[in-house]
């Protein structure tokens, strides 16, 4: 309930805010399982913000760390995932992003947002993982990350990437299947910035913060991602092994 | 080789993106809008698995093996200054 009130809050209010539940709603949240589990949350403000965990969690109260990382277990899982293409290297990663904000914790500048040195920690990692991947002859992942050419520049036109979205579920599922090919392939830093700006939103302004990059090359990488993709895209489907 | 957007289609993804208005393709919006959200729509089509079930608590006694202000153990990880 926490994790959905607070992706609500930060998609369209543009951040936690601090709402008092209604009675009812206080009763039912005791009701639940799940809330149950948050237990003494229940008696103060629906959603904590992220910041006011971290720093009662650095006063000492452990079940705040333990809200934390339930909180950001489905989205930053899901980041890792799809960034690291395998779900041990990902559910690693997790577990090795929040051992650093434990350990980390009373360096934490409490004005600042947490989520965003959330995945910054995380982002760090996973790449460090890839680096390590790929210096592993047998790595699979070599290809995706060293295929950057910076010979010339090729215009993508993206109408050869529009497709109508099937319905159907069986033929959902497939095209599901080829767009995870065709994301999976790509660089991982262009992999990288449009999983950070489109599936997790994050403004420009943040990404730049977040890998250490000047606003217009986040601009331009995205663009780059969002064109790779659709090359990608058309080649797999004029493939032979398109389906 | 790498890839380039058009310098109009550039401008529709960075439309989309900052102001984060899905179905911003109308007629008031330039028609490449409509190109770069319905690639963007496909992307979002990628799927993804849900974290185990037991995510939470394995992270939890990770942590909790391991006492904290230990930065010497992860000299490359130092908390990133967020500007």
């Amino acid at each position: 309930m926490n994790d959905l009130v607070y992706d609500l809050q930060r998609r369209y209010l543009g951040g936690p805010v601090t709402i008092r539940p209604s009675e009812n709603l206080v009763k039912k949240l005791a009701r639940d399982p799940v809330s149950k589990r948050i237990g003494s949350d229940l008696a103060h403000p629906v959603a904590r913000t992220d910041e006011q965990l971290l720093a009662d969690y650095r006063a000492g109260n452990k079940a705040s760390f333990s809200e934390l990382v339930s909180r950001y277990q489905q989205e930053l899982y899901h980041f890792l995932v799809r960034f690291l293409g395998d779900r041990a290297s990902a559910e690693d990663v997790f577990q090795e992003t929040f051992l650093q904000v434990h350990q980390s914790a009373d360096q934490f500048d409490p004005k600042r947002r947490l989520r965003p040195w959330l995945f910054t920690i995380a982002a760090n990692k996973a790449r460090d993982l890839l680096r390590s991947q790929s210096r592993r002859p047998t790595s699979p992942l070599q290809a995706t990350i060293d295929s950057d050419d910076k010979d010339g520049e090729q215009y993508i036109d993206l109408m050869e990437a529009v497709v109508p979205l099937p319905d159907e579920p069986m033929e959902r599922r497939e095209l599901q299947d080829r767009v995870y090919k065709v994301v999976s392939g790509m660089p991982a830093q262009l992999r990288e910035i449009l999983l950070l700006s489109y599936f997790h939103q994050f403004p420009y302004k943040q990404i730049g913060d977040l890998l250490n990059i000047p606003l217009g090359t986040v601009k331009s990488r995205l663009h780059s991602a969002v064109a790779e993709f659709a090359q990608r895209w058309k080649m797999l489907n004029r493939g032979p092994s398109a389906s | 080789m790498p890839k380039k957007l058009f310098e109009k289609d550039a401008q529709a993804l960075d439309l989309l993106m900052e102001t984060g208005v899905e179905g911003a393709c109308s007629e008031s919006v330039a028609d490449r809008v409509c190109v770069v959200e319905s690639v963007l729509q496909l992307i979002g089509q990628m799927p993804v698995d849900d974290p185990p079930a037991n995510l939470v608590e394995k992270t939890i006694a990770r942590c909790q093996r391991t006492p904290a202000a230990a930065h010497e153990q992860y000299p490359n990880h130092r908390p990133p200054l967020m500007s």
